[in-house]
């Protein structure tokens, strides 16, 4: 599933994060990478901000619909 | 007498805010009239482009 | 022998701080992507043979974005001597992978190990030895922000760049990988290739299509075609592609590293920072409490605190002070009655009006700097990007427009971080409505003097221009030039922090003495001029304002603003010469009514203001300054953004246009509501911005309808 039906405060594992562009390599130097663990720390309508590897990354709708859990 | 004096000093002072400020431009100095480091750094008034 | 060492890092890992403390200059140290959008160079303090050079935050040195690019080439065509490379030390995995890469590179490198107490303070250890073990470069401990290690950091790279000893760092890759990039570093040998890059870090970039490598290079098609066999080869016995390969490879090993070296205390738990956010960003509470903040900032600073010592400074110090003792001065020095007209009414009467009103610009920077320090900034852009994208728009939009309530320029620069060209043109037609520090003396002398100093004033204002911008940015996407969508939303949000007393001051102060000097210079001189126009007429006599030079140009464009309000020929100058400043919309009504007659008679500016507007037409007056366009250094600054006059003109002119027709419904429909004005006027303007606003979308959707036929993309 996508992480914007997750819910906050769990941890996920990424499974796959979709798309082959420029922005899916942006998020992998942010740390969105298979294996690694993803907590939603607040959600706001459908913008969210997670904790990924110890930082605190503010994203968009269209950006979490692609982060695969 | 004291009218020249104040006079002088008056157009004075305005003739180099003006010399300076054409310079300035010249140099494609501050545009704004704001302090190049206070400004947030995205101004760059020595436009280097990359 | 000049070394050059540059700062490399992580946005918010401490760089800029960092290259502050070590150079002494006074870099604008911001907190959110983009505040760097180039290098900035400076000498060392203690040793001028050294040249630091401050790099933008980068997340890793792929070709994509701007700061990347700049990075790199600056790694690569200028050859520092050496580089030191900021780990924030709090989120060191996510940081080593660009650490990774720098050491790549080759550059002797250093790593500065920034916030090393907040990581105590989280209980977490940091084993620096085995981190330089494992990566063979020095790491050492700093903090930035407390100047600690900075000096022993910075001679150790000076060190490392005498000594010349190149790193050769790879990262572990699985065999594989390992055979495909040893081919392409044989492909690229064989044929002679001319470079001076590291051969590793070639071999790694040409794995990943790394474009700019590539085209700098200038492969022929048939290497071209060799390194894409063994990257094709490759990626089928991993089922993965290239870039995602190597990007695993360095987790893989900065995991490693990590687990070596890095033992952390009890995980789980939310951090401040998240509680704060959980609040602050929650879906109903968020922008309640942005409203309650901003309303909070222009209360403080225009209408109590800021107020008071405004009255003060304006009445009192150069009212009676000032030019009351200038005046007598002159008059008992016998100083022709023409010149102390000039320097008292004109010089004294509109920069004083200017100068006034810095205790009100003081604090309004000092809680603009409070804000920007302490991380929320960075929060109001993710908060708004809901309500900015309902109207397409990505709400990183809405930091140039921050940045510009201080002074438009950096503002409208800072679009250059928004990498959608039309989020971009977008933005920068916006941004200027946000009222600058500038156009601050405006709506605090209206406010003083139609409403009583009234706290709702200012911010109704401020609420006003951010409701346009989102109209306007309505309007504007619903035309051709701007349809499309926008780009996603993705922004690391730093850690909330105290701002230290010192940057906030600093930062103050800066554009505080920058207001000051601004009204020393362009509008000294500009009152003078104005003071000439309005004190004789064509034939050079000396005469009342009303039949001066000013006022027959004044009278000529005045008609034009009587449908707004305000149709007399001051309005009319004050606004026309806020296109050199916005202050000097206030300085010019300085100027005119600068009578400083030390008789019980005199009246001050406020009153003389409050007699020639009513509450609705000086709504309309301040509506119209803080939409039309913006002052000539902010339309430059447009220009260069743009990149075209054609553009320009099309922004000016929608801008100048928009605050007229705001202005027209605020005089005509307030009229009619609070001060019994013609119901018939207020219909038809109505009428009027309704057939605008109509006539603009049908041209922009047909337009739309055109280019989506031909099947151009956005």
């Amino acid at each position: 599933m996508s992480l914007i039906i997750a819910k906050e405060g769990n941890a996920y594992s990424i499974r796959k994060i979709t798309g082959n562009d420029e922005t899916k390599k942006f998020l992998s130097s942010l740390g969105f990478v298979v294996g690694e663990q993803v907590t939603i720390i607040s959600k706001n309508g459908e913008n969210m901000i997670v904790n990924i590897k110890d930082s605190r990354v503010a994203l968009g709708q269209s950006m979490a619909s692609r982060i695969m859990i | 007498m004291a009218t020249v004096i104040i006079a002088g000093l008056v157009f004075g002072l305005m003739a180099l805010v003006i010399y300076h400020k054409i310079k300035a431009h010249k140099n494609g100095g501050s545009a704004c009239g704001c302090g190049c480091s206070g400004c947030t750094s995205a101004k760059n008034c020595h436009s280097k482009s990359l | 022998m000049t070394i050059k060492i540059g700062l490399a890092g992580n946005p918010n890992s401490g760089k800029t701080t960092l290259f502050n403390a070590l150079t002494g200059a006074t870099q604008y140290v911001g907190n959110w992507p983009g505040v760097t959008v180039e290098k900035k160079s400076g000498k060392y303090k203690k040793n001028k043979e050294v040249e630091i050079v401050d790099l933008p935050g980068v997340y890793s040195l792929s070709p994509y974005t701007l700061e990347e690019v700049v990075t790199r080439n600056f790694v690569i065509g200028e050859h520092p001597d050496a580089i030191i490379n900021i780990v924030d030390a709090t989120n060191i995995e996510r940081n080593l992978y660009l650490t990774t890469q720098i050491l790549e590179l080759g550059v002797p490198t250093v790593i500065a190990l920034n916030m090393m107490d907040l990581v105590r303070k989280n209980g977490d250890q940091l084993d620096c030895k085995k981190l330089s073990n494992l990566l063979g470069c020095p790491v050492m401990e700093i903090s930035a922000l407390k100047e600690e290690g900075i000096d022993a950091v910075t001679e150790k790279a000076v060190e490392l760049a005498k000594q010349k000893k190149s790193q050769n760092f790879v990262v572990p890759v699985m065999e594989e990988v390992q055979s495909a990039l040893s081919q392409i570093e044989k492909i690229v040998e064989s044929n002679k290739i001319n470079h001076s890059l590291p051969k590793k870090w070639l071999a790694i970039k040409l794995f990943e299509r790394d474009e700019e490598v590539i085209k700098s290079l200038g492969l022929s098609s048939l290497v071209k075609r060799e390194v894409e066999s063994c990257i094709a080869q490759c990626e089928k016995l991993l089922d993965d592609d290239a870039e995602s390969i190597i990007t695993a490879e360095r987790y893989a090993f900065i995991g490693n590293i990590v687990a070596n070296a890095v033992k952390k205390a009890k995980k789980g738990q939310d951090t401040t920072s998240d509680r704060i956010d959980k609040i602050v960003t929650n879906r109903i509470l968020a922008l309640p409490i942005f409203a309650l903040v901003m309303w909070f900032v222009y209360y403080i600073s225009v209408s109590s605190l800021g107020a008071i010592v405004t009255d003060w400074t304006n009445d009192v110090l150069f009212g009676e002070i000032i030019q009351g003792n200038v005046q007598s001065f002159m008059e008992s020095s016998n100083v022709a009655p023409w010149l102390t007209a000039l320097v008292v009414d004109g010089l004294i009467g509109g920069v004083g009006a200017v100068l006034g009103f810095v205790p009100q610009i003081m604090l309004l920077f000092l809680l603009l700097a409070i804000l920007e320090d302490c991380g929320y900034m960075a929060r109001v852009a993710f908060i708004m990007d809901r309500v900015f994208r309902r109207f397409g728009l990505s709400g990183k939009s809405f930091i140039p427009m921050l940045i510009g309530s201080g002074c438009g320029v950096p503002g409208i620069m800072a679009s250059r971080t928004l990498e959608n060209d039309k989020d971009r043109k977008m933005t920068i037609m916006l941004t200027t409505f946000i009222p600058c520090g500038a156009k601050l003396p405006i709506i605090a002398l209206f406010a003083g003097a139609l409403f009583g100093g009234a706290s709702w004033v200012a911010p109704s204002v401020y609420f006003m221009c951010i409701a346009m911008v989102i109209i306007c940015g309505i309007i504007l996407k619903n035309t051709s030039a701007f349809a499309g969508e926008p780009a996603p939303f993705v922004m690391e949000l730093p850690t909330y922090h105290i701002p230290s007393l010192k940057g906030v001051l600093i930062h103050m102060w800066d554009r505080g003495k920058a207001f000051i000097i601004k009204a020393g210079t362009i509008i000294f001189v500009a009152c003078g001029l104005i003071w000439f126009l309005q004190s004789f007429n064509w034939s050079l006599e000396m005469v009342d304002a009303d039949t001066s030079i000013l006022a027959s140009i004044g009278n000529v464009i005045a008609p034009i603003f009587a449908p707004l309000g305000f149709g007399d020929w001051g309005a009319a100058v004050a606004t026309v010469t806020g296109l050199i400043a916005k202050e000097n919309v206030v300085a010019t009504y300085g100027v005119i009514y600068g009578i400083a007659d030390a008789t019980e008679e005199s009246q001050d500016l406020l009153a003389m203001i409050a007699a020639n507007f009513t509450t609705v037409s000086a709504y309309s007056f301040m509506a119209f300054n803080m939409l039309c366009a913006p002052c000539f250094a902010a339309i430059g600054a447009i220009r260069r953004e743009m990149g075209s006059v054609k553009w320009t003109l099309i922004t000016v002119g929608f801008q100048t246009i928009t605050a007229y027709l705001v202005a027209l419904i605020i005089n005509k429909v307030g009229s009619a509501v609070l001060l019994g004005g013609s119901m018939v006027e207020a219909a038809i303007a109505i009428a009027i911005v309704i057939c605008v606003i109509t006539g603009v979308l049908l041209i922009g959707k047909s337009k739309l309808k055109s280019s989506q036929s031909i099947g151009l993309e956005g």
